[in-house]
């Protein structure tokens, strides 16, 4: 603390005070442009007054510069932002428009594809194939009956909630979609987002991510399948680990059939190994 | 008088010249800033109190300038840049303070 007192202190350079005391000047309170003068020829015969001009101009371009510097930094940054924004918002349209020539092409395809197909006997037996194949890889939006799974977190009041047995982490998620496989589901989806036989549940800090999405709790499972999907799952060996869960640490766990589903194409389908045929 | 014509020509130098700071020195520019306001201020003053000196300013503006600046450029070099440049400005800050405190009793004997 002294250190702050002494800095409130002696506030002002002690040179000057040493320098006063050098040249005989009184410390007095006096009319300041006599002081000045007194100072000045104190000083010596005007050498002393010249360098300090030169300093105080020294002084005064460092502020300029300085403040000029401050400020084209300021209106160059805000100029980068601007582009920046303007970029941004530039190619945010381009990507919807290619967005949508994607979807028109990929209609167009697909009626051509029909329009090809059906000519012959072969084609239109292919073209049965690709309509019961759409549906299974995610290729296509699918209606029908099915179940709502819906898995949660403990509430945070249960007791087995506070050392995070509680909590769903991502294999109970692939736990629950796998066993939905199995009861003989046709199409799964969680909270809106399709799967598809490349989907990857995985958990990246915290977070469950499918296909690098993140979900959040609640997990809205949804699967179509036969109508005894919800009673095949529910009785499965999965379905009686999920009960148990839900018994022993209060995980949300319900199962309910639903008439009519709709579920979403998947965001991209992709073929990694398959090429096309070189034409004849 | 004549100080008050220097400073304003070498703000008006300044901004007619705007001279580029070379990118090493720009980190220390501020900091030099701060110590030359804490010179400028510590003069004011010292005129004031009726015991100004050219040599002293002379020599403790510079002096000033040059050790803020390399107090900051020895804190870069050893990791502590950021931090002794704080300290620089809260210390100036402080001395600019009461200094203006100081003026301004002298000048509305309040």
């Amino acid at each position: 603390m002294s250190i702050l007192v002494d800095l409130m202190a002696n506030a002002v350079d002690e040179g000057y005070a040493q320098a006063a005391t050098r040249h005989g000047t009184q410390q007095v309170p006096a009319d300041v442009p006599s002081t000045v003068a007194r100072a000045s020829t104190a000083g010596g015969p005007g050498r002393a007054a010249v360098g300090a001009a030169v300093a105080l101009a020294l002084a005064g371009a460092l502020f300029a510069t300085a403040a000029v510097a401050t400020h084209r930094g300021n209106a160059a940054a805000n100029r980068d932002r601007r582009q920046l924004v303007a970029q941004v918002t530039l190619q945010t349209a381009a990507t919807d428009e290619l967005e949508r020539q994607v979807s028109t092409l990929g209609t167009e395809v697909s009626d051509a594809r029909t329009s090809a197909l059906s000519l012959t006997d072969r084609g239109a037996s292919l073209l049965s194939q690709i309509k019961a194949l759409e549906p299974l890889d995610g290729a296509v939006p699918v209606v029908g009956t099915g179940v709502r799974v819906i898995l949660d977190d403990a509430p945070a009041s249960h007791v087995a909630g506070s050392d995070g047995s509680g909590v769903i982490v991502d294999s109970d998620l692939r736990a629950a979609v796998n066993g939905l496989w199995i009861a003989g589901a046709q199409a799964i989806s969680i909270n809106g987002q399709r799967l598809t036989a490349q989907t990857a549940i995985r958990e990246a800090g915290g977070a469950i991510l499918a296909d690098y999405r993140p979900l959040s709790p609640p997990y809205t499972i949804d699967a179509i399948g036969p109508p005894s999907l919800g009673s095949t799952f529910a009785a499965s060996e999965t379905g009686q680990l999920f009960v148990t869960d839900h018994q022993l640490y209060g995980l949300g766990f319900t199962v309910d059939d639903h008439q009519r589903l709709t579920l979403p194409s998947a965001a991209n389908v992709v073929v990694h190994y398959a090429k096309p045929l070189e034409s004849p | 008088m004549i100080a008050a014509i220097a400073l304003a020509v070498g703000v008006v130098l300044g901004v007619i010249l705007h001279p580029t700071v070379p990118v090493g020195l720009q980190p220390y520019l501020p900091i030099a800033v701060v110590a030359a306001l804490d010179a400028v201020f510590g003069a004011i003053r010292a005129i004031l109190d009726g015991i100004f000196d050219d040599k002293v300013f002379v020599v403790s503006f510079i002096a000033n300038v040059l050790v803020a600046a390399l107090i900051v450029f020895l804190g870069d070099q050893l990791g502590v840049g950021s931090q002794l440049s704080t300290a620089v400005v809260v210390v100036l800050g402080i001395r600019i303070f009461s200094n203006a405190a100081a003026i301004r009793r002298h000048l509305f004997r309040a």
